[in-house]
């Protein structure tokens, strides 16, 4: 067998994921013992790994996760800007509106107006022929 | 997914935060120690190895596999490519570095030692660790992913995002480099009969 492929089936059979019958290729064969020591060797000389993370790692984790979940809920960067535009909106339609109902009165006062003066000169023309009538000029009010 | 994971999990979505605590606790071992040999030491790897976990929670409607420690381990294998290419990032990992024609990702390499000599326990540990640091990006991720983290070749190819072979032929190097330059260490392996 070639050294290669020796190797390559040595390493799948040290991960459990060596097929059953290149298993039994591999056992039959006489230089796997040799390369199967070397490796079980150098495996269990690896030290555990000693190096644990901060205690308070999964403390600092789900600070960071409640944080993000309110940042997905409102996220700044996405409202403020929205909330800037729904201002000036606002104030662009309220703007116009005032515009609107400033100008309509006037018209309506105009007309209003025009109504009064009308009526005025009707009342004008009323008041004057009853201070007229009741003047005491029994002769102009026998004229009239 | 394991059944237990799968209840731990439910259990934090509804609320109860002990749960992602009990998380953690399970898989730190395996998934630090690998952080830490690939980072820039304790501090460094606290923040990508918090980091792994908030990807990791944030994003499990995506995931598909059935083993939790494989799909940490693949998050913590994307951080790191990103990591290493910010640093870095108008060079390849393998452009030739120096006029002496040395790969960045060897070059690179180096800088795990700190934290590798720090972990170590026994002396031969030690000096493994040391020339495991040596060996290219990719070499040394699978050779700790297999021989620390225990994971299978499957699931370290699919976390390289590469094939079976790839990555048992990244294996077969890596032990094969280790090999030349802990030719004592071997010897006294083979004397002890480990």
């Amino acid at each position: 067998m070639k050294t290669k492929k020796l190797e390559k089936w040595l390493l799948l059979e040290q991960s459990g994921e060596l097929s059953p019958r290149h298993q039994r290729l591999l056992d039959a064969c006489p230089e796997a013992q040799a390369g199967r020591e070397e490796l079980n060797a150098l495996c269990a000389s690896i030290p555990e790994s000693g190096a644990e993370p901060s205690p308070w790692a999964a403390t600092k984790i789900a600070a960071r996760l409640r944080k993000e979940r309110r940042s997905i809920l409102l996220p700044s960067r996405v409202w403020k800007p929205i909330l800037a535009m729904a201002a000036c909106l606002t104030l662009l339609v309220s703007t116009l509106d005032f515009n609107q109902t400033s100008s309509t009165p006037v018209t309506v006062m105009k007309s209003g107006m025009d109504v009064w003066n009308e009526q005025f000169e009707e009342d004008l023309i009323e008041l004057e022929s009853l201070i007229l009538a009741i003047s005491g000029d029994p002769i102009d009010i026998m004229e009239m | 997914m394991d059944q237990d994971d799968a209840i731990l999990l439910v259990a934090y979505r509804n609320g109860d935060t002990e749960a992602l605590g009990e998380l953690v606790e399970r898989y730190k071992g395996p998934l630090f120690g690998f952080i830490y040999k690939f980072s820039e030491g304790r501090e460094d790897a606290d923040e990508v190895f918090q980091e792994v976990w908030v990807r990791a929670i944030k994003n499990m409607n995506r995931y598909r596999q059935k083993n939790l420690l494989s799909w940490l381990f693949r998050i913590a294998h994307n951080l790191m490519i990103d990591r290493v290419r910010r640093r870095k990032p108008v060079v390849s990992l393998e452009t030739p570095a120096h006029e002496d024609g040395v790969p960045l990702s060897e070059r690179l390499a180096g800088s795990a030692l700190s934290p590798a000599a720090e972990t170590g326990g026994h002396a031969l540990g030690r000096r493994i660790e040391a020339a495991a640091s040596n060996l290219p990006l990719e070499q040394r991720e699978v050779f700790w992913l297999r021989m620390q983290a225990n994971l299978s070749f499957k699931e370290i190819a699919k976390i390289q995002k590469c094939s079976i072979n790839t990555a048992l032929a990244r294996m077969q190097y890596a032990v094969s480099k280790l090999r030349k330059e802990l030719v004592n260490e071997y010897r006294e392996l083979q004397e002890v009969g480990i």
